[in-house]
């Protein structure tokens, strides 16, 4: 039998009580980011949603360009959430339409319905980068991110135009799944939305490469909604803006309107129209 | 029966009428006043009957407000509560019209006092608020600061019963497995609590209580998700308690806007429900989407116009310059919820100048039809574009559509096509679709003007696109003459597709025409021919037409498939063909089966805009029984590359098609400013290039450089 000195035994404890009293608060911050990060994802947002907006491309000294466009999502529950996307101006892009069912298991599916072709073609929806039709939003920014993609941590709390909110650092667990290394939210407690977030490009810690913000938030039958906001491109100062005009939750959206069907026939969506 | 109507202030004025009490009151209120008269001075108020609390003043206060001016609230010390301080004033009437007003909304106890000495002071009731606050010492700390200052505080307990929705895993009868779960949920971020019923044996874990039944819902549906089948919502009964600080202050409290709250400088309250951060976003300038209602009325107007310039550099081409301006109209009617209809035209003009000029305007119908839609169905009755098949450019399995070759393969798919007089059922199941197309006149492929350049037919060097020179039938492609046998029905098709999880797929079984000629030497032509090979002009005349533009019938069986691997998506498709047409080396028409295939895959190259569609296609002649001037197999490596740059102001795309078994290039790289919406300006450059007996190869000295503008509207 070996024998340990009381020394060493102290010595022993003291090692992992320092280690304790270091890693301990990361992991309580880690603890209370993830459960503000799950809060956030569950947060009520109806069974469904349709909406009426616009995005508009902005930037200095140049004339905004406006995408008109309707969206709907049906929450499908169990991680299923369908959506649709459809474009009514421009012209040149009038009547295109997206089509995403994200599900559960974190698979999805996306079409893209090309009405110069009248036909729906299916795109890769592990895409994560590239520009929405033309703006600052990458396809990332359109898609269900589940909670246990990201590792996160709570940073503190801030206020935001005078709003206190909570700051969420989010790191993908797995890097090649995200077109960002890192992302900062400031989450306002009493909506459970993140009215800004820093987005940083891998390996860029130093300063976000672009910032989205919310200007306006709206109780909407009850649920909080983002009716103005905006993301902008920090390094180039390229805007979108988003507007909503027009948001209805709960009005029992149809499964046959997230299909190809719909997606190819805009005058089948349309009666759903807020 | 009208005595209701003049009495309208109640029971009380129907017992006593109302002059009589007015005159009562007034002389009551001079007696109160004589006493006071050498106190001049000092005026006399009216107050309220006591409340116990704050809230229960403010509530009161609310019911005489619109009826009075400057209602006051003040701390009745010695009775221990409030009371409102109705009117203050040295003139009896002001006193009482008050106290009029304050027993027609239902307030009692009404007193009038002389306001001398130093009366208590009044704080206007309209400055109260209250707001809830969990813990009892921060709400009774807040109220104390507020005294302090000389103003009115109260708290004051709240208790309320409330139905809850619980969220439980439930059914575990061992303690041990409700808290292997518990943990599970923990390290999910879920906070939870093991529950043991009082009646029943077993154990529970609540994940939590929920006032709102509907995010109950989403977390049981999150659970179950995870794996934890066992998660039931159970309804519960219970109540709350908080604490309600209810102050009256000397200033104003902010009042929310009812449309919207700015929260800057000062710290915000959404209890308005709406939420405006920094400094207010100018005003949307820009025209929003049409509603549903808005969309019931006709559009009419210009669908695409198109202008632009070509300039051939090669010397040997037989033009230099070849133009094109396209325009197309379109009306549109949403007769009903189901009936719709559509009327579209378009003009195009080909200029061509050099040795071979010419110009040519036509006029066309576009996709004019009746539509009929219910769930489920589509039927269109009319000219229509119907193009099947998943994979770009050269889609096997579409036979049915009518290809338009007037300006070769310059343009892109969608303006490769035109529309065909035509019957369609759509029948939807789920994820699947049944496409009936019915074609009952055939409508040939849109050709170009025989001296055109982009003709498949060159008379000038007595060539036929896709064959290889031979001596023997130039002089007659050069100097015959050229019919079409373009009559007859067009031919049906019948698609079953699937567009669901994972992959998309078709089959399809179509009786089709050819849309593309296929020049066949006519057979009196060809006996004279082959009997004399040096009388050429005696085999021109053995028949009225040298050449028949042939569109045989074929049967098609073939089907597509595409899915997404990762970050690209991969499209096949393929089509077996009864009769592709072929000459033999004796000149004879035949038709043989045939195969095409083209296999490809769509990926972003870091994954950024960059896209690139690579497809790789093939043509077999199946079962040749005797040699054919025709290739046999062919294999094209095809596609496009295209990207934005420049703040998505700018585009650059690359068409190309080159052969792998013969040299047979053709590429097209092109530069468009497309920020102008919804106007386009591109430069583009046509390089051909190849064997003889190939496309690239017909056309080598073709080579365009075009600048043009393009719209749709």
């Amino acid at each position: 039998m070996c024998k340990v000195s009381t020394r060493s035994l102290l010595l022993g404890f003291l090692i992992c009580g320092l280690g304790l009293l270091t890693v301990a608060p990361v992991l309580a911050d880690e603890v209370a980011g993830k459960r503000l990060a799950q809060r956030v994802y569950d947060r009520p947002d109806g069974d469904d949603m349709s909406t009426r907006g616009a995005m508009v491309l902005e930037e200095q000294g140049r004339a905004p360009r406006t995408r008109q466009m309707f969206t709907y999502r049906l929450d499908k529950g169990y991680g299923e959430v369908w959506s649709l996307i459809r474009f009514t101006a421009p012209s040149d892009i009038a009547g295109t339409g997206l089509l995403t069912l994200d599900h559960a298991d974190g698979t999805s599916d996306q079409w893209v319905y090309l009405p110069a072709l009248d036909r729906s073609r299916r795109i890769p929806a592990a895409r994560k980068g590239g520009r929405f039709v033309g703006s600052d939003l990458v396809f990332e920014d359109l898609q269900d991110r589940k909670v246990e993609m990201d590792r996160h941590r709570l940073l503190g709390q801030e206020t935001v135009s005078g709003v206190p909110t909570q700051v969420l650092e989010s790191i993908p667990v797995d890097a090649s799944n995200s077109t960002y290394g890192r992302r900062v939210s400031w989450v306002h407690e009493q909506s459970l939305l993140p009215l800004r977030i820093d987005f940083y490009a891998p390996g860029r810690d130093d300063n976000p490469a672009k910032r989205m913000e919310v200007h306006r938030l709206e109780q909407v039958q009850g649920i909080w909604t983002v009716m103005d906001s905006s993301v902008t491109d920090l390094g180039t100062g390229h805007r979108t803006r988003i507007v909503m005009e027009a948001v209805v939750y709960d009005q029992r959206l149809p499964e046959s309107l997230f299909s190809s069907q719909a997606l190819e026939d805009p005058a089948r969506e349309s009666a759903h129209r807020p | 029966m009208h005595s209701s109507a003049h009495h309208p202030h109640g029971q009380g004025a129907a017992r006593v009428p109302r002059s009589l009490r007015a005159g009562l009151a007034l002389i009551l209120l001079s007696c109160l006043l004589i006493p006071g008269l050498s106190l001049a001075d000092s005026p006399s108020r009216l107050l309220s009957g006591l409340y116990p609390g704050l809230s229960d003043a403010l509530a009161a206060a609310q019911l005489v407000q619109g009826g009075l001016d400057g209602v006051g609230i003040v701390r009745d010390r010695e009775a221990e509560g409030y009371r409102l301080l109705l009117a203050e004033s040295v003139d009896p009437a002001q006193i009482l019209a008050a106290q009029r007003v304050a027993e027609r909304a239902g307030l009692r106890g009404l007193q009038v006092v002389l306001a001398n000495g130093t009366p208590a002071p009044a704080l206007p009731a309209d400055h109260g608020r209250s707001r809830d606050i969990n813990d009892r010492e921060v709400a009774i700390q807040e109220a104390m600061v507020v005294r302090g200052r000389g103003e009115l505080a109260d708290v004051e307990p709240v208790h309320r019963d409330v139905g809850l929705t619980s969220v439980q895993l439930i059914g575990y009868t061992r303690r041990a497995d409700a808290q292997r779960d518990a943990r599970a949920l923990g390290q999910a971020g879920i906070a939870n609590q093991i529950l043991s019923s009082t009646y029943e044996r077993g154990f529970s874990v609540s994940a939590g209580v929920f006032f709102d039944e509907h995010n109950a819902r989403e977390l049981a549906r999150l659970l179950i998700s995870r794996g934890f089948d066992n998660a039931r919502l159970v309804p519960l009964r219970g109540s709350v308690e908080h604490y309600r600080l209810v102050t009256v202050t000397r200033d104003a409290p902010p009042r929310p806007d009812p449309t919207a709250i700015t929260l800057t400088p000062a710290a915000p309250s959404a209890e308005g429900g709406v939420l405006v951060l920094g400094s207010a976003q100018p005003s949307p300038t820009f025209a929003m989407p049409a509603t549903a209602t808005d969309t019931g009325g006709m559009r009419v107007g210009l669908d695409q116009l198109r202008a632009e310039t070509g300039w051939l550099p090669d010397d040997r081409a037989r033009a230099d310059g070849s133009h094109y301006l396209h325009a197309s109209v379109l009306a549109e009617w949403p007769l009903s919820d189901r009936w719709s209809a559509r009327l579209g035209a378009r003009a195009d003009s080909y200029l061509q100048t050099g040795d071979r000029d010419f110009d040519r305007t036509e006029l066309d119908y576009g996709e004019t039809y009746l539509r009929y839609r219910e769930p489920g169905r589509r039927v269109t009755l009319g000219a229509q574009t119907v193009l099947w098949g998943k994979v770009d450019e050269l889609p096997p399995t579409d036979r049915l559509s009518v290809q338009d070759a007037s300006r070769f393969m310059l343009d892109d798919l969608q303006d490769r096509r035109r529309a065909v007089l035509a019957a369609r059922w759509e029948e939807f199941v789920g994820d699947y679709k049944v496409d009936f197309l019915y074609v009952p006149m055939f409508r040939a492929a849109e050709m170009p003007h025989e001296d055109s350049i982009w003709s498949p037919v060159d008379r000038s060097r007595g060539r036929i696109i896709g064959m290889p020179a031979n001596p023997l039938m130039a002089p007659l492609v050069s100097q015959g003459r050229f019919t079409e046998d373009d009559g007859g029905t067009g031919g049906w098709g019948i698609r079953l597709s699937h567009a669901g999880r994972g992959m998309d797929y078709a089959f399809t079984v179509q009786d089709a025409r050819h849309s593309l000629p296929y020049y066949e030497l006519n057979p009196q032509v060809r006996a004279a021919l082959l009997a004399n090979p040096m009388d050429i002009p005696g085999a021109l005349a053995a028949a009225p037409d040298t050449f028949i533009a042939r569109h045989p019938q074929t049967w098609v069986v073939g089907g597509d498939l595409g899915f997404s691997l990762g970050r690209s998506t991969w499209r096949f498709e393929g089509a077996w063909l009864s009769d592709q047409p072929a000459t033999t080396e004796d000149l004879r028409f035949v038709t043989v089966e045939a195969f095409d295939w083209v296999g490809g895959v769509e990926f972003f190259p870091g994954d950024a805009d960059f896209r690139v569609n690579l497809q790789l296609g093939g043509r077999h002649l199946l079962d040749t029984r005797e040699p054919l001037l025709d290739r046999e197999n062919i294999y094209t490596l095809f596609g496009d590359a295209e990207n934005t740059f420049v703040q998505n102001r700018w585009r650059a795309r690359l068409r190309f098609s080159l052969g792998l078994d013969k040299r047979d290039t053709y590429i097209n790289p092109e530069v468009a400013f497309i920020s102008w919406e919804p106007h386009e300006l591109y430069l583009g450059y046509h390089h051909f290039d190849g064997a003889e007996d190939t496309l690239g190869g017909f056309h080598r000295n073709h080579d365009l450089i075009t600048l043009g503008w393009r719209a749709r509207y």
